[in-house]
């Protein structure tokens, strides 16, 4: 693993407005990303996890410019790439990409398969006329699992995996150097869903791919991931490398994801954290640590004061008042 | 793998859609090889208000013209002005429906409006206005009829393409670097058009129902026959209410207007039937 990062976060944001409602009120926001800072490594897979409405998604769509970002930069081996304004996007756009949640809604209907994927690598020029399309695109659908005949049929044809497959297939046409995967197994069945991220795992290493993994199950992020962020409300509760994320010293919220895998056992757990109610508003976001509501060691201050990200060790952050510097090592 | 059958396949199985296209096919080929049919009806013969017979299959009408021979030329007449019409509005009513469900912002802001202005114009004063000024011509007549029918064709289309275009789809499509114009006219476009076929297909059917209104009104093209002229010369001859009542004159043109319309109808019915790869089966 390089140490210079292929992508580099800084402090991104994205505010969605809240529509008023009444004539004369003040503008309120959606805080769905707020002050978001991360590394990505050549080579890693990052997995990101959090439940739903923590920003997630957004993030990745800011990140990748499908929607516009509210502040921070996002630097692409270097280069400020923030919202893809820059002379070059059309050659660094095919480079970042993104596998979608639905495999059912993210195939165009009407589309014969083939053509969808040989469509980005003639307008990105991986392709220069349609014969050499064609076949590009039959050696891709071998390499992820298809039969070559498939290239004349249409999405609803399909079950979801396979489908899944053709979303990965489009996205890996125009030689992608990263790719985020936005919860792009959590639309499968389970057995299907071992399959997609053996899939994930064998690509990464013909391929070179670097990966985003985006997911609510941390039992699916942690086979994948190499290190993994979580996200709680829109910000970085902890970032921790792979063996570090079981450890006892990580972040409240990651034990609560944790002790919420299903282990193959039939005794009772008599430490299972379970979380009472739903993640707080993100228009107002609790003064003070964001999880302190819900959190099961908040202090008096956890509700007045916001901890910043505290390095444990080396590549361990955790956002907690009662985080232990340096005991990892 | 069973092997993907074709466009043709399944439209030979679909019922409606053959009787809607034999129908189609009819009227057209009356009218493209009409002039090699009959000759055209002018000037008048001493055949006055004949029923239909062996030497006329429909009758003849006050001048003792053939209404056979009437009705083919019409045929041309009317397929020639509800084409142009439907050509004239799609042209403006697509584009316009998907860039205004589109694109955020002013344009579509504007477009929305201008949508919702020729929504709410009167038609067929309009119409009657605009052919007076502009004087009687089939060309005249198509011309109108097509920049007034093009903002039902938009808002169908704009409410095709707001519900597309939130699609995953479509976020991928710009993901993969593809051009807003092209995700607008190609995939956008390509999944609204069933919605947009249908209401083609609806829009001819009036641009004939609407020429023959301003041929009634007299102001089509009188040295051209169509069915809505025929119409106006049996009405202004008391054809309708005379006794014995010389049904052929005006009965015949108004069931060409009717099979016109609902063949074209059943047609674009059953194309959007077929073009939607999951109603197929």
């Amino acid at each position: 693993m390089s140490k210079e990062p292929i992508l580099k976060v800084s402090h991104l944001n994205k505010f969605f407005k809240v529509k008023k409602r009444k004539l004369i009120e003040e503008k309120k926001y959606v805080h769905a990303v707020e002050d978001v800072s991360f590394e990505l490594y050549e080579g890693e897979t990052l997995g990101i996890v959090g439940e739903s409405g923590s920003g997630k998604s957004t993030l990745a769509r800011t990140i990748l410019g499908l929607i516009p970002s509210s502040g921070g930069t996002v630097e692409y081996k270097g280069q400020n790439i923030t919202d893809f304004k820059v002379s070059n996007s059309k050659m660094l756009r095919s480079e970042l990409q993104m596998i979608f949640q639905d495999p059912y809604a993210s195939l165009n209907p009407k589309m014969k398969v083939g053509s969808a994927i040989a469509e980005p690598m003639l307008i990105n020029g991986q392709a220069k006329n349609k014969e050499e399309a064609r076949q590009k695109v039959k050696e891709l659908l071998q390499m992820i699992g298809l039969q070559p005949e498939v290239y004349d049929r249409y999405p609803h044809e399909f079950s979801g995996g396979q489908r899944q497959r053709i979303g990965i297939a489009r996205a890996l046409a125009v030689n992608p150097k990263i790719l985020f995967c936005d919860e792009s197994v959590s639309a499968l069945d389970v057995s299907v869903q071992a399959q997609i991220l053996n899939l994930f795992n064998d690509l990464k290493e013909k391929l070179h791919l670097t990966y985003v993994f985006i997911g609510h199950d941390l039992a699916v992020i942690r086979y994948i991931s190499d290190r993994i962020m979580v996200m709680y409300l829109g910000k970085v509760m902890e970032i921790a490398p792979y063996d570090e994320i079981f450890d006892e010293n990580t972040h409240p919220y990651t034990q609560s994801l944790i002790s919420a895998i299903l282990e193959p056992t039939t005794e009772p757990n008599a430490e299972r954290i379970i979380l009472e109610g739903d993640i707080p508003s993100p228009v107002n976001p609790p003064k003070g640590c964001r999880f302190c509501q819900r959190c099961f060691k908040a202090q008096p201050k956890c509700f007045e004061e916001e901890p910043e990200l505290i390095p444990v060790s080396a590549d361990h952050q955790i956002r907690c008042h009662f985080a232990k510097v340096g005991e990892n090592k | 793998m069973k092997q993907r059958k074709s466009f043709g396949y399944y439209f030979l199985r679909n019922k409606n859609g053959m009787i809607g296209l034999i129908g189609v096919a009819l009227i057209v080929i009356l009218g493209v090889i009409a002039p090699f049919l009959v000759a055209y009806p002018e000037g008048y013969t001493a055949d006055i208000l004949l029923a239909p017979s062996l030497s006329h299959p429909l009758g003849t009408d006050k001048l003792g013209l053939d209404i056979l021979a009437e009705v083919i030329w019409g045929a041309r007449t009317s397929l020639y002005v509800s084409l142009t019409a439907v050509v004239i509005s799609a042209l403006i009513g697509i584009p316009a429906g998907l860039i205004s469900g589109f694109v955020k912002g002013w344009l579509g802001e504007i477009i929305d409006a201008c949508i919702d202005i020729f929504l709410t114009l009167p038609m067929l004063p309009l119409m009657i206005i605009m052919a007076a000024i502009m004087g009687t011509s089939i060309n005249n007549v198509a011309l109108v009829i097509g920049l007034f029918s093009w903002p039902q064709l938009a808002r169908v289309t704009k409410n095709a393409t707001l519900k597309i275009s939130e699609m995953q789809y479509i976020e991928a499509a710009t993901c993969l670097g593809l051009s807003k114009p092209r995700i607008l006219f190609k995939h956008v476009l390509l999944n609204a058009t069933g919605p947009v076929f249908v209401n083609l297909t609806l829009i001819m059917a009036s641009a004939v129902l609407s020429e023959a209104s301003l041929s009634f009104l007299g102001l089509g093209d009188p040295t051209t026959w169509s069915w809505g002229t025929i119409l106006k010369r049996a009405w202004t001859s008391n054809a309708v209410i005379s006794s014995p009542n010389p049904w052929w004159w005006w009965l015949i043109p108004s069931l060409c207007i009717v099979i016109f319309v609902v063949c074209f109808n059943m047609l674009g019915t059953a194309i959007n039937d077929i073009l939607n790869p999951k109603g197929r089966d």
